[in-house]
């Protein structure tokens, strides 16, 4: 049996290479990979990314594709890792060595791209994150890791200049703060940052409460933070467990003004799973990476909703978003040379009328970090997520939060 | 004796070793990757296995196990810059005490064994949450670990050098495993799994077994846990803890074959490149996701369906294991009447067995009640009594089964009162079982030996084990499976591997069910002629007229007391008995028939 | 801070939520006391009803509670095929073997359900969903305490059939001793394909009173099949009371890990909970002790 191990590595080569023959052979499309978990508990987030770079591609090879590069049509090869950090490692070097990819994107949760960033890192290959938003990465002095996507700390940024700012317009004492969130990295590292800010900003943090994401039943997290008497929540979690949570909620009659953050407070489906009276009761906003009624996302929106049925997620707007910054530094840089890439990528200026993005532009700081990475907060008011801040891109005004 | 193949070690470590240089030379580093993952699987099953396969005891929380190799030496170089190769044996040592605190229990208590599985995944469960919430392990977010190229550090710039670390672990595992196997050690764990009463009774310590058996896995497992650590150069709780890494581990093991030595190599190399090509070939579109999975499962099914000992375990004998060896065909002879001289016998005459006020209660359930009694040397002594008599359960007290809820039992001068099964086999008290119960797996021939190995803790056995199956007329039928036995010689198996453990006392339970009236006197015959060579006997039986005929003295227990003793005169005229046996169970087979035919 | 109102709250909804998984362990615990198979495709069966109520809700409108009659059958159905074409063929295989199998259904349906429904949770929209019940400022959901009552009502006519009538007593029989069963006139075989069939069909119950409030995603299954696990081994093996209560009794454990825990560390609480269990009750709570 054990000698059979070389024919299993010459099957896995076979069918390696069968796809990339096949193209080699057609109009020589350049492929660029992302790596995104499409199976397993984060599926969600690599399923919308799958859609919308599948819409990304169509957009940019219709106009011609990379110009650079003789018009030659991209195509961005989705790649499984099913969230776990050893699958994002392999492929990684997969990418690197076999395929010989001249650059990886990264539509990742954290622990994958951290896993996979050391990696890019070994084989000196550009690695541009566009989903995580774990900010430690930027601290470990990498060279070939860039990061397009807003960080936790953007994110606590944001949160407290929005909360401010509200504050201000409703005059009187600064109002009382509850933190809730799930603990994952995701929601966690966003909490704590944005707990330290709001807290040497003034406000009172009067309940601090996190819940495992795959608690069924939140009823006794929220009614913690429900005896706190918390003005404003600001609360960071994913899809199902903001559900659950507002459910409960609705249930105490709990009603603060939500400041979200995550995926969960911003889902376009949340209406459908919580009902949307109770959504604009609790003025549920979100800091968000994506505004869906903003003019610029438009060319996005529009055409995504109508190929799939449904408005776009946040989720959705990362692959999107991938493929026409892959776009941009294949035109910029006009060959597949790696070193050439990074070049291209730390040249990189992408004005903000240019992106789909809140973004003001797309520009790299030494460190990697995008500098021109800035949030949104889209609220719901009347059945539809509206942004509001900050201004400058606003749709509609952030609603009070006092005298409701 | 049985035991893994070494020619088959040798073959696995030669196909893993030209697999581990020549997919890198001639496909590289990816294929390269994907092997590393498919040895480290292999690796991680292989001591799974040990565990699983040769001790018989299944873990679900083996992931609990790997976190903490993990975990451990990706701290100590991260905290205090140890190198990962002494990290890894500090991970080990530390996964080999959890191991041994999470067996405690279970197997200290005699738990079943999905109380133990399930045991070690809970244990498992809260590793993974609790890592979570401690800061300096990472929290949530895992620890990073630096990537070089400092080999002491465990950071190959050639990538090779992992591949070759995880080969050179998985052939030391294999290499362990054949060695173990082929042990006395492996010899007992194999009898554990193939029946754990019967290992007790033969003089082999179970809890510690176990224990060994567990810490021994868990620091194997530690080790891969370490190595995966370092090569993936990230970790966090769930890819350290979480569940789908124990149900890997049993999946792959259980497809190639458990039990196996090739088993768990073979199931790794099949699934893990299989999972690999369905997740890079089957990607597809939007909305085409699950069909990898899909497929996996349904893999998964069709082999669980086609060959459910798994791959390697459904294929002829030759490749499960070694064929068992056959002794020479003119050792010993039968060395006519005279048994082995086993027993001194210095307490001839006097009391070998005292029991006092023996008492057991299972929840509001009293099955014996105050029973005293003592047994001379040299005796033959007969416990009867209807069905629910409490005859077994006393059986079991005395032969440290069960503990009792009160009384003493001295033994040849010694109080054994609550002793554990194997104590009281080693002290010179070996039992039968009512229920015949030898090792399916082993020959005859392996049963006796390995019960007059585990008892004196010596090798040489050859003597008396050749000489027992000569007596009992199992010589010829010695290369034979114990599963493949009559009734009978079953029975006298039972009897030989109960000899073989050179008791002074020896406790048989019903020895005689299911045999004709001449396999009967067979037996009893030889029974009659135990007290000559040294070997006292008590013997619980249904068949009344072979007690009243063997026995000296008699005692007759009726709803967990004893109702009478003496000769077997004095107890069939008591009127006591005669009530116990007609006026409860008139209907059935009659022993008071028997009783009347004895006076 | 904690106070007693929140306790309460605690209590109330971590007892309610506790019905629904004493229901989803009862019904593993009926197969596996009678077949000592171990399902590890139980809580994958309990997603697939699970979405099968989202579809009859989208299609037809059908409310959850009418799901669980609608579904009763399909499931039973579904059972009754997984145990004659997959579990039968391994049944004397080891118990190994047979998780083994149930883990490979177990990876088929959780991919049938990423294919055909995708990532994105689902629910249904229910008028009653939100109400709730107010006593003395304790907040009771109304969608758990039906889920509570339909569980209760559930086991109950469970244990009626179990006790009361000829088929119970055969089920009995066969759990006890299959081969005594046997002798008995028992069709042992039959009874077990019944009963596994029965096992699955219980969770259609389990699924619509989930949707009345709950969601389901592809990965669902697996932590609903480790809890039934953990509660069929605390309440004892095979012991449906055992099963019962042990749900009930890690609903309150898990609310009130809510309310006492503020960290990650949180959810390890029922699983201390089950090794301490162990540790002083081997048998599981209402076990009468267990040589497996």
């Amino acid at each position: 049996m054990e000698s059979n191990r070389p024919w299993f590595g010459r099957l896995i080569a076979a069918l390696c290479s069968v796809p990339l023959l096949a193209l080699a052979q057609s109009r020589e499309p350049i492929t660029i990979p992302i790596i995104t978990p499409l199976s397993g508990a984060g599926a969600v987030l690599g399923q919308d990314i799958q859609k919308g770079v599948a819409l990304g591609v169509e957009h940019i090879n219709a106009a011609g594709g990379i110009k650079s590069m003789g018009g030659r049509p991209l195509r961005i090869e989705v790649v499984d890792t099913q969230g776990k950090p050893e699958i994002a490692r392999v492929e990684m070097e997969r990418l690197a060595v076999r395929n010989n990819a001249p650059m990886v994107l990264g539509g990742e949760i954290s622990a994958g791209t951290g896993a996979a960033a050391q990696f890019a890192e070994t084989y000196g290959l550009p690695f541009v994150n566009s989903a995580a938003a774990n900010s430690d990465l930027l601290h470990r002095g990498y060279k070939w890791y860039f990061t397009e996507q807003i960080t936790n700390e953007d994110e606590a940024a944001t949160w407290l200049a929005l909360l401010k700012h509200l504050a201000e317009k409703a005059g009187g004492p600064p109002p009382t703060v509850a933190f809730l969130y799930e603990d994952s990295p995701r929601g966690s590292v966003s909490a704590k940052l944005a707990k330290k800010l709001v807290e040497s900003a003034g406000f009172k943090v009067v309940a601090d409460v996190s819940y495992n994401r795959a608690e069924r039943n939140l009823l006794t997290h929220v009614a913690k933070v429900q005896q706190a008497k918390p003005e404003v929540v600001m609360w960071a979690g994913y899809t199902e467990d903001v559900a659950a949570g507002l459910k409960a909620m609705q249930q105490l009659n709990f009603t603060p003004y939500i400041l979200g953050a995550g995926g969960g407070p911003g889902d376009p489906r949340m209406p459908e799973l919580v009902g949307a009276a109770f959504i604009d009761k609790v003025h549920l906003s979100t800091v968000d990476y994506f505004a869906a009624d903003s003019e610029r996302a438009k060319r996005f929106v529009v055409p995504y909703t109508k190929q799939y049925g449904q408005v776009p997620s946040s989720y959705a707007s990362i692959g999107y978003r991938a493929a026409f910054l892959a776009k941009a530094v294949l035109e910029k840089s006009g060959k597949l040379d790696r070193a050439a890439i990074r070049s291209a990528l730390q040249g990189l200026n992408i004005p903000g009328s240019e992106l789909i993005s809140p973004f003001k532009s797309v520009q790299f700081a030494p460190d990697g970090h995008n500098l021109g990475a800035q949030n949104a907060v889209t609220q719901w008011q009347d059945g539809r997520k509206s942004t509001v801040w900050p201004p400058e891109i606003a749709v509609k005004p952030p609603a009070p939060l006092r005298g409701r | 004796m049985q035991g893994y193949s070494a020619a088959q070690a040798w073959i696995a470590a030669a196909a893993v070793w030209l697999a581990a240089i020549l997919v890198p030379e001639l496909w590289g580093m990816h294929p390269g990757n994907i092997l590393i993952l498919t040895l480290l699987w292999a690796y991680l099953c292989v001591a799974w296995n040990l565990m699983g396969g040769l001790l018989g005891q299944i873990s679900f929380g083996h992931a609990a196990f790997f976190g903490i190799g993990a975990y451990a030496s990706s701290f100590l170089m991260i905290r205090l810059g140890l190198s990962p190769w002494l990290g890894m044996l500090a991970g080990g040592a530390l996964a080999a005490v959890a191991a041994m605190l999470v067996g405690y229990i279970p197997f200290r208590w005699r738990l079943s064994h999905l109380v133990f599985a399930l045991f070690t995944m809970a244990f498992d469960f809260v590793l993974l949450y609790l890592v979570g919430g401690l800061p300096f392990l990472g929290d949530v977010n895992g620890l990073y670990l630096p990537v070089g190229t400092d080999p002491w550090m465990l950071q190959f710039a050639d990538r090779r050098f992992y591949l070759y670390t995880i080969a050179g672990l998985l052939t030391l595992a294999l290499g362990l495993s054949v060695w173990l196997s082929r042990s006395t050690i492996g010899q007992y764990w194999r009898a554990v799994r193939e029946n754990e009463q019967t290992a007790a009774a033969v003089g082999i310590d179970l809890f510690r077994m176990k224990q060994a058996g567990l810490a021994l896995s868990a620091f194997m497992t530690a080790l891969g846990g370490s190595f995966f650590a370092h090569y993936v150069a990230f970790i966090d709780p769930h890819s350290a803890f979480g569940m789908d890494i124990a149900i890997k581990l049993i999946l792959f093991t259980v497809v190639g074959g458990i039990g196996t030595l090739l088993g768990p190599v073979v199931g790794a190399a099949l699934l893990v490149p299989l999972g690999e090509i369905l997740r890079t070939e089957l990607t597809g579109g939007p909305g085409f996701a699950g069909v990898s999975g899909l497929v996996y499962g349904v893999v998964l099914i069709l082999v669980i369906l086609m060959a459910p000992q798994g791959l390697v375990g459904s294929l002829p004998g030759r490749w499960r294991r070694t064929p068992a060896s056959v002794s020479d065909e003119d050792a010993t002879p039968p060395a006519g009447v005279s048994f082995v001289p086993v027993i001194d016998t210095r307490a001839a005459g006097g009391t070998l067995l005292e029991v006092e006020g023996l008492s057991k209660r299972f929840g509001g359930l009293q099955a014996v009640r105050d029973v005293s009694f003592s047994v001379s040397a040299g005796e033959i002594f007969g416990i009867i009594g209807p069905n629910g008599a409490g005859k077994t359960t006393l059986f079991s007290m005395l032969s440290g089964f069960q503990a009792p809820t009160q009384g003493h039992i001295h033994f040849a001068g010694r109080s054994i009162t609550g002793w554990d099964a194997h104590q009281v086999c080693r002290a010179g008290i070996a039992r039968t079982f009512q229920i015949t119960q030898p090792f399916p797996g082993f020959t005859v021939e392996e049963t006796v030996t390995l019960a007059a190995r585990a008892a004196s803790g010596t090798d040489d056995a050859h003597d008396i084990v050749s000489r027992l199956l000569h007596e009992t007329g199992l010589w010829s039928r010695r290369t034979v499976h114990c599963a493949q036995l009559t009734l009978a010689e079953q029975r006298r198996l039972e009897i030989a591997r109960a000899l073989a453990t050179r008791p002074r006392l020896l406790l048989l339970d019903e020895v005689m069910a299911g045999l004709t009236p001449s396999e009967m006197q067979g037996v009893a015959d030889y029974i009659a002629r135990l007290p000559e060579r040294g070997v006292t006997v008590v013997m619980t039986e249904h068949v009344v007229r072979v007690v009243m005929n063997l026995c000296g003295r008699v005692m007759v227990m009726d709803a967990g007391e004893r109702i009478a003793l003496g000769t077997p005169d004095e107890v069939s005229r008591d009127p006591k008995v005669i009530e116990a046996y007609l006026g409860k169970r008139s209907a059935v087979s009659p022993p008071a028939a028997d009783l009347a035919a004895n006076t | 801070m904690i106070t007693g109102a929140l306790l309460v709250q605690a209590l109330i909804s971590g007892l309610l939520m506790g019905g629904i998984y004493a229901l989803v362990a009862l019904a593993l615990a009926l197969s596996f006391g009678v077949l000592r198979v171990l399902n590890f495709a139980h809580g994958d069966l309990l997603m697939m009803a699970m979405y099968g109520a989202v579809v009859l809700h989208r299609w037809l409108g059908l409310h959850p509670y009418w799901a669980i009659v609608v579904l009763a059958l399909p499931m039973l159905a579904l059972g009754w095929l997984m145990f004659v074409g997959l579990i039968r063929p391994v049944q004397h295989a080891g118990v190994l073997v047979q998780a083994q199998m149930t883990l490979g259904v177990s990876f088929v349906l959780q991919s049938a359900a990423l294919m055909i429904f995708g990532a994105d949770l689902l629910n249904v929209r229910t008028e009653m969903e939100m109400a709730v019940l107010r006593i003395e400022g304790v907040v009771v959901s109304v969608p758990l305490a039906i889920g509570f009552a339909v569980s209760l009502l559930i086991s109950g006519a469970l244990s009626w059939v179990l006790l009361g009538t000829d088929a119970g007593r055969r089920v009995r029989a066969t759990a006890q001793d299959p081969d005594m069963a046997r002798l008995c006139g028992v069709d042992v075989e039959r009874t077990q394909r019944w009963v596994f069939a029965l096992s699955v069909a219980l969770l259609a119950g389990v699924a619509g009173c989930l949707m009345t409030f709950s969601h389901v995603v592809p990965t669902a299954g697996l932590q609903y099949s480790v809890l039934a696990l953990l509660v069929v081994m605390l309440g004892g093996l095979g012991d449906l009371k055992g099963a019962f209560i042990g749900g009930l009794l890690i609903g309150i454990a898990e609310a009130l890990a809510g309310v006492f825990l503020n960290s990650a560390v949180g959810p390890a609480v029922i699983y201390v909970l089950f090794g301490l269990t162990l540790l002083f009750r081997p048998q599981g709570l209402f076990g009468r002790g267990m040589e497996a």
